[in-house]
């Protein structure tokens, strides 16, 4: 079982870690400066369509556990293979975005390829060490990973420019409060703590942990969209496609150390590759309980290498960002609903029975 | 002239026998091993679990006299003592025991003479209790069963077989030579008591007892390896200690099926979780107030005879890095000491990998007059940075493993050898730079900071894992060791108990500290992760004359 705190930490690295990568960028094409607008719309959102799901979920199932006892085996897989294909969809961005950022920062002129070899090896082996693993390393690491976010905005300081955050409502009204809503697939990763609910010993642990998740997770995404955007103003904030590698470029530590942003690629790297480790564990674990199969490690062989391969499928990053983007702006749709509808569908025939 | 003839006829045949050696064929002729295998050999198997009634001890001494040397192999075994007394009334009887293991002083004073001066013999005392009556020994018991006795002489007991008794009568006069507490090797602290454990396992329970003075800590006796039967004792505080842990040891203890076993690292093999993993799983001490200490908080100790340290279950990671001494320092004090230590540890792990990563692949975080000085340095080495840094480590592990083997006279020319000729004559040939050097001793210095000997061969293994790694992966690399690292530690147990708890807490107010060293007076509660059965170890104000005060 996972405590609600290693549950808590899972979920906000989820949802913090895809700040670190290319979704700034997309809220920013969108938004322009008031991106931090629409990120606290999008955390308020999330937070109210989480809050309701809570109210109308009562068993302490995953949505394919509550699929298995509305509609038997047909919906179970159904249901089953919707969540994988959406989960798969979200994930094989995060992990070209990711290894095209570490080949930009850390490792250049190496082979793509090479780099996703590691990054496919590490989640592999991460994954085979089991969910309860994940949760007790991220339980200690997230606290340090914080301390270095923290280091990361105090660092950015000295590079605020008020001025960059005008005009405030950005793009326009109908971009901020209409677009901005783009940025709830920040929140994705609310179907991955629904699939762990079995892990999470009651519902009320899963309750607390979603909602203790989206408000730190949003708090950190407003943080890094700020710091951003008082930093860069746009249309020159849109060019960059790491925005958080862009202000690390520009801090200083003293006069001695000049350059920090292979340091702080570095935890980044270590954040980002504990939520590939806990999102690839979750998606075999889909696979698993779809088909009911009695070993979880070989799904994780055939989900990693499916997704290594994904990855690779685009022949550029600007095509893989143009896919992400489309991806994003409708993927949360179904992930914010499937919980819901399920809950309420099962509430609605519990009372009724 | 005939022994001339026949000293030609020797020649002739000699000439013959050489020529038909080298040039005829001669089939090979099977020579019979010298280890017959021949069951038959074996008289006794203590693995055997058969019992017949010549098991038993016979009325007749004779019967008994012929099983004992059929076990013993007498008379080629050299060390068994047999030693025949008559009593009064021509009743005989006869002692056997192992010369060297017991004490001569208390057999011959207090067995022998006490029996060969017997003022009288009468039904009423000759019996299985006669030992009440005659022998002036302390530790005395009445046994039948063969298999029990043959243990107990093998154990430094002496044993009396009296003709038509169909008992003998065991008696502890163990006295052998062995070493005197001496002062911790490995585990040295300045503050603190200064015993060390030794090799005789009632000696090491007693350091245990003399610490914790109280009923509730009981010794349950464990006998390991089903013919050497090692004995040891396993310790734990019955009022505070959980149950299901100490039936989890004891269960392990008892699942172990092998011949012989000599020490106690040899039972942590046997018992660990996973034994093959790099990290040790159990906390072994050669400190008897580290002992004590992990019983007051629930935990189980395994003390073995033989074996100069205990193991202590279960056990975290953290644990592992802890020192004796953080419990004897005020907070601010062991908190910085375990905070160096910890600094100490992680640069012996990731500071070769790092100076790698950096220097090959991440230049741009090094200040610019640094990068400079260590471009220079390395101007003349023909050697990638790779090679060099595994020729140094190699090197200065070698050293190490040479020191460990070498007499202690010789240490300090090692000393010289190793640092001055080796480190000072590859910089001066141009084979490594000067900053490597200080990479390798800053690292050398680190692993000795290690708390725990075996974690630090743990960290050697890896550091090699790491410098391999960053080599092809600079920071991306090392950034994906840490991540199996731990979550492969996050994976482990130790005795159920999951190895990477507790977790940082900010507001701890259990024994359990990670990082920081936890205030005294704060340690209200036993570490949640032992479920003890008395959580609490102290009130929440513990200090009680502070609030007199206020």
């Amino acid at each position: 079982m996972l405590s609600q705190k290693e549950l808590t930490m899972i979920i906000t690295n989820a949802f913090t870690v895809k700040m670190l990568l290319t979704y700034p960028n997309g809220l920013i094409d969108l938004c322009g400066n008031s991106a931090w607008i629409a990120v606290i719309i999008s955390t308020a959102a999330a937070a109210a369509v989480f809050w309701i799901t809570t109210l109308l979920y009562v068993p302490n199932k995953n949505i394919i556990g509550i699929a298995e006892t509305l509609g038997g085996s047909g919906l179970r897989i159904a249901t089953g293979v919707a969540v994988f294909v959406i989960m798969a969809l979200g994930f094989f961005g995060v992990w070209r975005s990711f290894v095209e950022i570490i080949r930009l920062v850390l490792l250049q002129g190496t082979y793509i390829e090479f780099i996703a070899l590691l990054f496919g090896i590490t989640l592999l082996l991460g994954a085979m060490c089991g969910i309860k693993a994940i949760g007790r390393v991220h339980g200690i690491f997230i606290p340090v990973a914080a301390i270095s976010f923290v280091l990361f905005v105090i660092l950015a300081v000295p590079e605020f420019k008020t001025l960059n955050i005008f005009p405030i409502f950005g793009k326009g009204v109908k971009n901020t409060f209409l677009y901005g809503f783009n940025g709830l697939s920040i929140f994705g990763d609310l179907l991955m703590l629904n699939i762990l609910i079995p892990y999470s010993g009651t519902l009320n642990n899963y309750k607390k942990s979603g909602a203790k998740s989206i408000w730190i997770g949003g708090a950190c995404a407003f943080l890094i969209m700020i710091c951003y955007n008082l930093i860069y103003t746009y249309p020159a904030s849109a060019d960059f496609i790491v925005p958080v590698y862009q202000v690390e470029r520009l801090m200083r530590f003293s006069s001695f150390f000049s350059r920090f942003e292979a340091v702080f690629q570095l935890i980044w790297s270590l954040a980002i590759m504990l939520y590939g480790s806990a999102y690839s564990y979750t998606m075999a674990l889909v696979w698993q309980s779809t088909f009911k199969l009695k070993d979880i490690k070989p799904v994780i062989y055939v989900t990693v290498a499916a997704m290594g391969a994904a990855a690779l499928v685009p022949e550029d990053f600007e095509l893989m960002i143009l896919m992400e983007r489309i991806i994003n702006k409708y993927l949360f749709i179904p992930v914010l609903l499937l919980p819901l509808i399920f809950g309420a569908v099962s509430r609605i025939k519990a009372k009724k029975a | 002239m005939g022994f001339e003839i026949q000293k030609q006829k020797g020649g002739i045949l000699m000439k013959n026998n050489i020529l038909k050696k080298i040039f005829s064929y001669t089939p090979e002729t099977h020579r019979e091993s010298f280890v017959l295998n021949n069951e038959e050999q074996f008289e006794f198997d203590a693995r055997d679990e058969k019992r017949t009634e010549c098991d038993y001890v016979s009325e007749k001494l004779d019967v008994n006299r012929a099983y004992i040397n059929k076990r013993y192999n007498l008379p080629h075994n050299n060390d068994v003592v047999i030693r025949d007394i008559i009593l009064r009334d021509d009743i005989r009887a006869f002692l056997i025991f192992f010369d060297g293991m017991v004490s001569t002083k208390y057999v011959n004073e207090n067995i022998i003479k006490p029996l060969a001066e017997l003022p009288f013999i009468n039904d009423n005392s000759f019996n299985d209790k006669m030992y009440e009556f005659f022998t002036t020994h302390s530790q005395v018991k009445d046994e039948s069963d063969f298999d029990i006795i043959a243990e107990e002489v093998n154990f430094g007991c002496c044993v009396l077989f009296v003709d038509g008794l169909d008992t003998a009568f065991v008696f502890d006069v163990r006295d052998w030579e062995h070493r005197s507490i001496d002062k911790p090797e490995n585990e040295q602290s300045i503050y603190g008591p200064q015993e060390a454990f030794g090799e005789m396992m009632r000696t090491n329970t007693a350091l245990v007892r003399k610490i914790l003075k109280t009923e509730k800590l009981i010794a349950l006796g464990v006998k390991v390896g089903e013919v050497s039967k090692t004995r040891g004792v396993l310790l734990y505080l019955s009022d505070v200690a959980n149950e299901k842990l100490v039936g989890e040891v004891k269960r392990r203890l008892d699942g172990i099926a092998t011949d012989y076993i000599l020490s106690v690292e040899e039972v942590q093999m046997f018992i660990e979780d996973s034994p093959m993993a790099i990290t040790p799983q159990i906390l072994a001490t050669e400190r008897p107030d580290r002992a004590a200490r992990a019983l007051t908080e629930g935990r189980c100790v395994l003390i073995l005879n033989g074996s100069p340290r205990a193991l202590v279950m279960p056990t975290n990671a953290f644990e592992l890095t802890h020192a004796a001494s953080d419990d004897y320092l005020n907070v601010p004090f062991a908190t910085m000491s375990r905070l160096i230590r910890l600094t100490g540890m992680m640069l012996s792990l990731l500071l070769p990998a790092l100076y790698l990563a950096v220097t090959l692949y991440h230049q741009e975080i090094i200040p610019t007059y640094l990068l400079y000085s260590i471009s220079a340095s390395r101007e003349n080495v023909p050697f990638p940075t790779l090679l060099e840094l595994l020729l140094m480590d190699i090197s200065f592990e070698l050293i190490r493993e040479a020191g460990i083997r070498m007499p202690s006279p010789i240490g300090s020319t090692l000393g010289i050898v190793g640092g001055l000729i080796l480190g000072q004559a590859a910089v001066s040939a141009k084979i490594v730079s000067p900053i490597m050097i200080i990479v390798i001793a800053i690292t050398g210095i680190g692993s000795f900071a290690t708390g725990d000997y075996s974690l630090g061969w743990a960290y050697r293994l890896l550091r090699l894992g790491f410098i391999l790694i960053a080599s092809v992966y600079g920071f991306y690399g090392i950034a994906a060791g840490i991540v199996l690292y731990s979550l492969y530690l996050g994976k482990l147990e130790s005795f159920g108990v999951p190895f990477l708890s507790p977790s940082i807490k900010f507001k701890n107010k259990g024994m359990e500290s990670a990082v920081a060293v936890n205030r005294i007076w704060k340690r209200e509660y036993r570490p949640g992760f032992l479920k003890a059965k008395k959580r609490q170890a102290e009130p929440e104000i513990s200090r009680k004359w502070y609030k007199d005060d206020k």
